[in-house]
């Protein structure tokens, strides 16, 4: 187990090298720089902000630094903001999207899972139909949709919910269900189709025939196998209510990560 | 029982003969897998409910044109933001009078054509007061209720801001009559730069199933074979295959686009090449996992014992015991393509303008939303039963093809 | 018959499915005195699975238990509800299913599994609990036990989570275990150890055993008594020797006559009898095995046969059977 722990940690680093390197090259190989705009500065203008920036080195001490930096977690001074450092803008953001992100996952992990187990629990039954069509038409819709549509709706229509910022913890909702709407669906389909596939098999009618209570047929004996899919897709699953945050985040105009 | 009170005759204990027929009758006909296949699939109602969606995406992005006299580029200025649903007010027997959000007064012929954007002959900014010239007719634009319904708004308070009247119109000092016409020359309305949105949409299903065949292509051509061979190979090369695969899933599909954004410039031929290199790694897994399962079986192992050639084993044994996982894989991985098109659109990472797609028109829509939901509605519209449609597809031939995994 | 531990009365079991009703046990009777291992024998889908399972109230959905009676111990257990029913499994009767691959949960640790269900009927301490199971696993013959106990199923080889089962199911002592082709899935080598560890279980214990195969040769070695089963219906039933030395139905003669023969010298061709299993949707009232029957007549397309007592405790469901009809068929000359 630690042998594995230990060899997953290198494999990470070393993906993590080789992103970073691949980065590099590529912002390398494209003409022009980060000043580069339709008016062309002054030659010595540009050296200056070159040199403060650290342009002008060479192309291989520029690499080592970049790599340095970005394993300190120092991104160096941002290009876009005068005198603002990175890792400072993603100090401030982070914690938006973050919190914003976390809500939503609890969402997704505390209505997908038990509705999944219910929906396959009742198979063929209103609840297991109420569920699956939520969940189909919840894969469906992009998130970009769902935060429109909601803001439209309760936000500019009803005026149920604010429309921007994250101020109050009902700033919270339009954000975290759009966020959320897509991994919700996701997972429920998912917990229900392996949940239904978890009781067909031999061992459940075995722990049946040992004469244990359903409920500990059903919340030990299933659940500990049926959710295995369910933990593996998880972890994509964070990333990816990260990433889905950008178009969150633009829609209800939040100041997170997503903005830059 | 009562065969024991029966009395039995002759009769009853003469011999049953069965001709050939009778014995078949009572065992069913046996059908062969692909029968049984097509036989599953056309009795799954959402799975064909799916297929007949698609193929009228294929006929809208094909003959779309047919529908609009427009074209998708086009921009008219004057035309900005005209939705498809026009409430309009009679001035005379052939012309009707619409006035948008930015209170431009247009004239609109009885079929629901709009025919031109009226200049006003006086604008009062005190009095918040157009008046406009229009065959003799003098109409008056009076928008001063504009303030108080933003106020209301303003104040979250939408049932007073609804019930306020934001500007009233008089012809000739009268108050004209309202009707309500459906937009003839632009039937789905214009965007924000006077174009037209139904030929935006038709170019969008264009690109949205351009993109669904260039994941499918990548799937098809690059990770059959490289999960084919991968599998096929085993040890030390199958474990550099899959290392490469990997690394390459463990880079956000964004990332890639933004570099190669940086390199390509933005435009539908950087998001081919990068959702092209990418989609292919999901299949290449799936069919390694199932060629490693099928390469242990035993009629494989017949086969080589009987001499035949790896490319024969591959190609007779392994891919068409592959093929449902295949197929399924395939159309699974279509509406994730597109949605992730669309996604890279509304970020502005994809398609730039003046092409379009679902995505980019969503995105547009954004910024007008509260006065032009219908610019949002369309592509929306557009995206989700495509998706589902898709989505039912992958399910239906799933559980066709592969009763065991039927859930 | 006091002694009987089972008695089954007229059980009819159906699968309602989208396509319609399959029957797929119909009126069926027997018992089980205590201490005996009876067989049950017949092709896949002739229903002997489906019994077992009705008497443990397993049936999935879709199958319900449509009519009749099992009675164990007094009570009936088809009336039974789920609740109730879970202090009787595993306690009083316990099963052993066909495939012990995929019979125990990967998830926990033999040692767990058999723990809990002492735990669940005996309510004991989880370390006296862990005391029985190594004694149960040294019972079932595991070697070294104590340190497979904490072992998880995948790390033992296919006999020995057989044995795991066996331990499972006798955790609890119950007065019954129903077998459900508990070799079927093993070499022949681990199959002979399976039955001598079972007839070790049934002299130790005293157990009752009820044994599900389609192997003839497993229940001529192991039983004491022995029914045929055949498209949802009882055929045959005898005392273990009486089945073989003189078969009164014609399904059991031909599937006496399937099995090979490799006596020194014998060249015969295997006889299998013609035909499939029939299509148990399709409403058909007459003898199950008529279509396939070499002397089927219109009587028995008609209706099934009750059982005819053709021997001590031999008794046989077949028209054949009927004196009237052998009093007939006698008058016309035909065989």
């Amino acid at each position: 187990m630690a042998k594995y722990i230990l060899k997953r940690c290198v494999s990470i680093i070393v993906t993590l090298f080789l992103v970073c390197t691949i980065t590099f090259i590529m912002m390398k190989a494209v003409p022009g720089g980060p000043f580069t705009t339709e008016k062309n500065l002054p030659p010595n203008v540009l050296e200056a902000l070159e040199e403060k920036y650290h342009l002008n080195d060479p192309l291989l001490k520029q690499y080592v630094d970049y790599v340095k930096g970005t394993a300190t977690f120092d991104f160096g001074p941002s290009f876009k903001k005068d005198g603002v450092m990175v890792s400072d803008m993603i100090a401030q953001s982070f914690p938006v999207s973050a919190k914003l992100g976390g809500v939503a996952l609890v969402i997704v992990l505390l209505l997908g899972i038990p509705f999944g187990i219910l929906a396959a629990l009742k198979q063929n039954k209103m609840p297991d139909y109420l569920a699956t069509i939520f969940a189909t038409l919840g894969i469906a819709i992009p998130t970009f949709v769902l935060g429109t549509l909601i803001l439209y709706v309760f936000g500019a229509k009803l005026g149920w919910i604010p429309t921007h910022g994250l101020d109050s913890w009902q700033c919270f909702i339009g954000p975290s269900i759009s966020l959320a709407g897509f991994s919700l669906a996701y997972v429920l389909r998912l917990t229900r189709s392996s949940m239904l596939s978890v009781t067909g098999q031999d061992y459940i009618r075995t722990a049946r025939a040992k004469g244990l209570p359903e409920r500990k047929v059903i919340f030990k004996h299933a659940l500990k196998n049926a959710l295995i899919p369910v933990v593996t897709y998880v972890g994509p699953m964070t990333a990816g209510i990260m990433t889905g945050s950008c178009v969150t985040e633009k829609i209800f105009a939040i100041p997170g990560m997503g903005l830059f | 029982m009562d065969n024991t009170a029966k009395q039995i005759t002759g009769k009853d204990v003469e011999r049953v003969v069965f001709t050939n027929k009778e014995s078949q009758d009572i065992t069913r006909k046996s059908l062969t897998y692909w029968q049984d296949v097509r036989r599953r699939f056309l009795k799954n109602k959402l799975a064909i409910l799916g297929v007949v969606i698609i193929i009228c995406m294929v006929f809208f992005a094909l003959f779309g044109y047919i529908l609009t006299s427009q074209n998708y580029h086009d921009q008219d200025l004057a035309m900005t933001n005209l939705p498809p649903r026009l409430e309009t007010w009679r001035m005379d027997s052939e012309t009707l009078l619409y006035v948008n959000s930015e209170y431009s007064l247009y004239t609109v012929d009885n079929e629901g054509k709009v025919l031109e954007r009226i200049e006003a002959s006086d604008d009062d900014q005190m009095m918040r007061e157009k008046t406009f010239d229009i065959d003799g007719n003098q109409v008056v634009l009076n928008y001063s209720g504009a303030a108080k319904v933003a106020k209301a708004k303003k104040e979250g308070d939408m049932k007073k801001a609804n019930s306020l009247e934001a500007f009233t119109l008089k012809v000739n000092q009268e108050t004209p009559e309202t009707t309500k016409v459906w937009n003839k020359t632009y039937h789905l309305g214009t965007d924000y730069l006077g174009r037209d949105m139904l030929a935006r949409l038709v170019y969008g299903a264009r690109i949205s199933l351009l993109v669904a065949l260039i994941a499918t292509l990548a799937q098809f051509c690059i990770g059959v074979v490289y999960g084919g061979v991968a599998g096929y190979m085993g040890g030390r090369v199958d474990n550099i295959m899959m290392r490469i695969v990997d690394i390459i899933s463990t880079v956000p599909l964004t990332l890639y686009v933004v570099l190669l954004m940086v390199v390509m410039g933005p435009g539908i031929k950087t998001i081919i090449i990068a959702l092209g290199s990418v989609y292919w790694v999901d299949m290449a897994r799936q069919v390694r996992g199932q060629v490693l399962n099928i390469k242990q079986q035993e009629f494989v192992l017949a086969a080589r014992t009987l001499g035949a050639s790896a490319r024969r084993i591959m190609i007779r044994h392994l891919i068409p015991n592959a093929m449902s996982t295949i197929i399924v894989t395939l159309t699974m991985n279509i509406p994730s393509a597109i949605f992730t098109e669309s996604f890279l659109s509304f970020i502005g990472l994809g398609i730039s303008a003046p092409a379009a797609s679902w995505g980019t028109l969503a995105s547009d829509a954004l910024g007008g939303l509260r006065s032009y939901p219908y610019q949002l509605l369309f592509p929306s519209l557009c995206i989700c039963p495509t998706v589902l449609g898709f989505n039912f597809l992958g399910d239906g031939l799933r559980d066709a093809l592969d009763p065991k995994l039927r859930k | 018959m006091n002694d009987a531990i089972l008695k089954i009365n007229n059980l009819e079991i159906s699968f309602y499915t989208h396509v319609g009703e399959v029957r797929a046990v119909r009126d069926v009777s027997f018992s089980v005195k205590k201490g005996e291992i009876l067989g049950i024998v017949g092709e896949s889908g002739s229903g002997k699975s489906t019994v077992l399972l009705g008497i443990m109230g397993l049936l999935q959905h879709p199958g319900k238990i449509k009519a009749g009676e099992i009675i164990f111990e007094g009570e009936n257990l088809a009336v039974k509800s789920n609740k109730e029913m879970q202090h009787i499994r595993g306690k009083k009767i316990s099963m052993i299913f066909q495939d012990p691959m995929s019979s125990l949960n990967p998830v926990f640790t033999v040692g767990n599994q058999i723990a809990e269900t002492i735990m669940t009927h005996e309510h004991v301490s989880r370390k006296d609990a862990n005391k029985r199971v190594l004694e149960l696993l040294e019972l079932v013959r595991i070697p070294s036990a104590k340190s497979r106990i904490n072992c998880y199923p995948h790390e033992f080889s296919g006999g020995m989570r057989q044995r795991a089962m066996i331990a499972l199911a006798l955790a609890c002592s119950p007065q019954m275990l129903l077998a459900d082709e508990p070799t079927t899935a093993l070499d022949v080598t681990i199959q002979a150890q399976m039955m001598d560890l079972l007839r070790d279980i049934r002299k130790e214990l005293d157990t009752t055993i009820i044994l599900v195969t389609h192997d003839l040769g497993v229940v001529s070695e192991m039983c004491d008594y022995v029914q045929v089963m055949y498209g949802g219906r009882l055929m045959e039933e005898a005392v273990c020797r009486d089945i073989f030395d003189a078969p009164g139905h014609p399904y059991t003669k031909g599937l006496l006559r399937s099995i090979p023969n490799v006596k020194k010298g014998s060249r015969e061709r295997l006889k299998p009898i013609e035909g499939s299993p029939p299509d148990l949707i399709t409403p058909f009232d007459g003898c199950p095995f008529a279509f396939r029957c070499p002397s089927t007549m219109n009587l028995c397309m008609e209706g099934a046969s009750q059982e005819w007592e053709i021997g001590e405790k031999h008794r046989c469901a077949c028209h054949l059977c009927n004196p009237q009809v052998q009093a007939l068929l006698k008058e016309g000359g035909i065989e």
